[in-house]
């Protein structure tokens, strides 16, 4: 008979939830590092928060919160070179930043203005993905190319519980591990797709386990332990890059607030659930204890840096509100480089519909 | 200057939303980033922060109402300085008008800057001037009682005059309001009463209770009373039921989620507690204070609030004797228990001083009848009359 125990995956976890680990293996990290990465957590926690005030303001739209998700985010970011590539959808916006994406940048994406759609040329940030699963092939098929090329870069691919349910997501690995490219599908299984909860979007115990099927490698890891996540994603990286072929790695999480800003969470979740993992698993309070307790960050060094951050979301918003918002003729200024007759009656009919609508 | 923060569209395409609680008064000085209101959308209870700080001049309206997406929600006098901080593009927009055009303009009491020209080369037109007029009255219109704050519109808004006040039906008085018109107009109520010699059961309590000070905890009579009616209610199913008009039927329940009737200051609520029948008086005693308390915080949880299968109303000591419950709709039964008077009482051939109590079982006829109805009733007093019975419960 089918036993899915057998396919038992042990959570890979460094720090608990009270910052308490094996001292051996946390003293192999610098002071340095953990310093870096808790920031990076933090600012990533203000903005996300800010975020979200800045929507109920109306100066930004629709906001895909990721807050409860940052170690997940930050800790993988920091595992990868500057030049890897990631493929990241509406919610990885802590782990764009980590990896150079200005924030200016995305206030503009936030705004609906075009250019808010463009990565700078020298970062190897694909374009942030709304459809679900879908960059998974797009991952797949950069870590090809690389690999076609023999250049060194890893291709990251950021999901969720609820892509792993898509045709794309089994093409992707499958694919991926028949022609064994330097891809990680790194899934942040943060317990629900919109309002689905993960037990109904999968029989399998486990996402990681799915990777026993392609015939890769699976890890199953804390999401909510940065260091967890840096060091499974940095084993992962390190073997793709030598020929390893891709891994698949679930990244145990929690996502604290709503799906969208559209979203109300209270009414499919239990408030006391989300309350728990607020109350006991936050990913930075278990970090920043750790930090406290090794006598490197203090109560004013927090302040200092959460005034500092707050000051750079200001900044970067009001550069961006500069630019102005995104508008219907400006979509369709892009279509083709020389605009068909149609299109241009469309773009005269959406400037006389703007016009008409302020003017009212 | 004037800020007017405006309801953003904080949905996908909503059109408007109900301010649910505000968190600042008139004349309160507030922070940029800092919450402001609490409001009800068609799809979530969000909390709104005002972008700018500054001094609020006037807030949409009273709590309760809607406000459209576009239309004000509060208006702010920022400081000259934070101005100067929070939109430093806006300050050197260059207006090209005409003299006569600038003219109307001051004597319409209009910031020229603010309106968009649509004359030749972005040239601020006599028309212009009348639309944004046209848009300012009626963007300004909800506002306009609170911003004559001690004038009579303000007095018109609350309803006040010399012989009487008109006070909205709004929020939760208005889904009482609703709730019990649905219910009365649709199931067919009868009430029955009778009074229990609850003697036995005052001495317990008391017992108990003293001895449950020490935890704490507050023992009323009600977790005996939710124990009884759990005990009948399983001998009795067809009163711990619902009916279903789209299909017809009779649902009856296999759980026993008890709702308690509970005041608050804004009005009843009927928080539910859930698989009473597996909990222990010690247990409900410290649920029903939780509950009760969170209902005056406004604190209970929508899954606090759904759910029940049959509901009991206590309408304590100042409550009479008997009463004629609303059922709490779709569910087929309610009972009210009263106050506890000691009375004089025939047993056997002698008049003897007992603790009475009243009780009211409402059912609708629909589904009960008078006799199922009486036994049921029977059964409870017993259990009240006789609470050793409860002890057969204890695992």
């Amino acid at each position: 008979m089918f036993d899915q125990d057998q396919l038992q995956f042990e959570m890979v976890q460094l720090l608990d939830e009270n910052g308490n680990g094996d001292e051996k293996t946390l003293a192999s990290f610098s002071d340095e590092f953990l310093v870096a990465l808790y920031r990076w957590m933090r600012k990533a926690r203000v903005i996300d928060e800010r975020l979200l005030k800045m929507q109920r303001q109306g100066r930004i739209g629709t906001y895909a919160p990721f807050g409860g998700q940052e170690a997940a985010q930050i800790g993988s970011v920091f595992a990868l070179e500057s030049n890897d590539w990631i493929f990241p959808t509406y919610r990885e916006i802590a782990a764009c930043l980590a990896h150079g994406l200005p924030l200016a940048q995305i206030f503009r994406y936030l705004r609906g203005h075009l250019s808010g759609g463009r990565t700078p040329e020298h970062l190897n940030i694909f374009p942030i993905q709304i459809i679900i699963g879908a960059q998974t092939l797009h991952a797949t098929g950069c870590a090809w190319a690389t690999k076609l090329k023999g250049e060194t870069q890893v291709s990251v691919c950021y999901f969720g519980d609820g892509a792993t349910s898509q045709g794309d997501f089994h093409e992707a690995l499958n694919f991926a591990s028949v022609y064994q490219v330097p891809v990680i599908f790194f899934c942040q299984n943060n317990q629900y797709a919109i309002s689905v909860p993960v037990h109904k979007q999968t029989a399998s115990r486990t996402i990681a386990q799915k990777a026993v099927a392609y015939g890769m490698k699976g890890v199953l890891v804390d999401g909510n332990d940065a260091l967890a996540v840096y060091k499974t994603v940095k084993e992962a990286a390190d073997a793709a890059r030598n020929g390893g072929g891709p891994v698949l790695i679930e990244a145990f999480t929690y996502r604290l607030g709503p799906h969208t800003t559209s979203d109300d969470p209270a009414k499919y979740r239990n408030a006391e659930e989300a309350e728990k993992w607020r109350q006991k698993k936050d990913p930075l309070h278990r970090l920043r204890v750790f930090l406290e307790k090794r006598g490197i960050w203090t109560e004013g060094e927090e302040e200092e840096w959460v005034a500092q951050v707050n000051g750079e979301v200001t900044a970067a918003y009001e550069e961006a509100a500069a630019d102005g918002s995104g508008s219907i003729v400006d979509a369709l200024s892009c279509v083709y480089g020389k605009p068909s007759k149609l299109l241009q009656e469309q773009k005269q009919e959406a400037a006389r519909r703007k016009q008409g609508k302020e003017g009212k | 200057m004037r800020y007017e923060f405006k309801l953003p569209d904080i949905g996908e395409g909503l059109h408007e939303a109900e301010i649910v609680r505000w968190f600042i008064q008139e004349g309160d000085e507030v922070a940029a980033d800092q919450p402001i209101a609490e409001i009800q959308t068609d799809k979530a209870m969000v909390e709104m922060t005002t972008p700018v700080a500054g001094k609020v001049v006037a807030l949409a309206g009273p709590e309760g109402m809607t406000v459209k997406v576009g239309e004000p929600l509060i208006i702010l006098e920022q400081q000259k300085a934070a101005i100067a901080e929070s939109r430093p593009a806006q300050q050197k927009k260059r207006v090209i008008a005409a003299p006569s055009v600038r003219k109307r303009a001051r004597e319409m009491g209009i910031p020229i800057e603010e309106v968009e020209g649509t004359g030749e080369g972005g040239r601020v037109t006599l028309a212009d001037l009348e639309r944004y007029a046209k848009a300012r009255e009626s963007a300004l219109e909800p506002v306009a009682p609170a911003l004559e704050a001690a004038g009579r519109k303000m007095d018109r808004r609350h309803g006040i005059t010399e012989h009487e006040e008109r006070i909205p039906i709004r929020g939760l008085r208005k889904k009482i309001a609703e709730k019990m018109v649905k219910s009365a107009y649709t199931a067919p109520h009868v009430t029955g009463m009778d009074e229990i010699d609850v003697t036995k059961l005052v001495e317990i309590r008391a017992s108990l209770a003293k001895q449950l000070e020490a935890e704490a905890i507050k023992l009323t009579y009600l977790p005996f009373v939710i124990k009884a009616v759990t005990r009948a209610l399983k001998e009795y199913p067809l009163l711990n039921a619902a009916i279903d008009e789209k299909t017809n039927e009779i649902v009856l329940k296999k759980q026993y989620h008890i709702g308690i009737a509970t005041a608050t200051k804004e009005g009843l609520v009927v928080p539910v507690i859930k698989h009473a029948d597996q909990k222990s008086i010690h247990d409900l005693a410290v649920e029903i204070a939780e509950l009760s308390e969170k209902a005056r915080r406004h604190a209970l949880r929508i899954d606090e609030l759904q759910g029940s299968t049959f509901t009991i109303t206590n309408t304590g000591a100042n409550g009479g004797w008997f009463a004629t419950p609303i059922i709490n709709y779709p569910e087929v039964a309610i009972l009210g228990i009263h106050a506890i008077k000691r009375k004089p009482v025939v047993i056997g051939e002698e008049i003897v001083i007992r603790d009475m109590m009243g009780m009211s079982l409402t059912f609708d006829h629909r589904v009960i009848d008078g006799e199922p109805a009486g036994r049921f009733m029977r059964a409870v007093s017993h259990i009240l009359e006789h609470p050793e019975q409860l002890l057969l419960d204890v695992r």
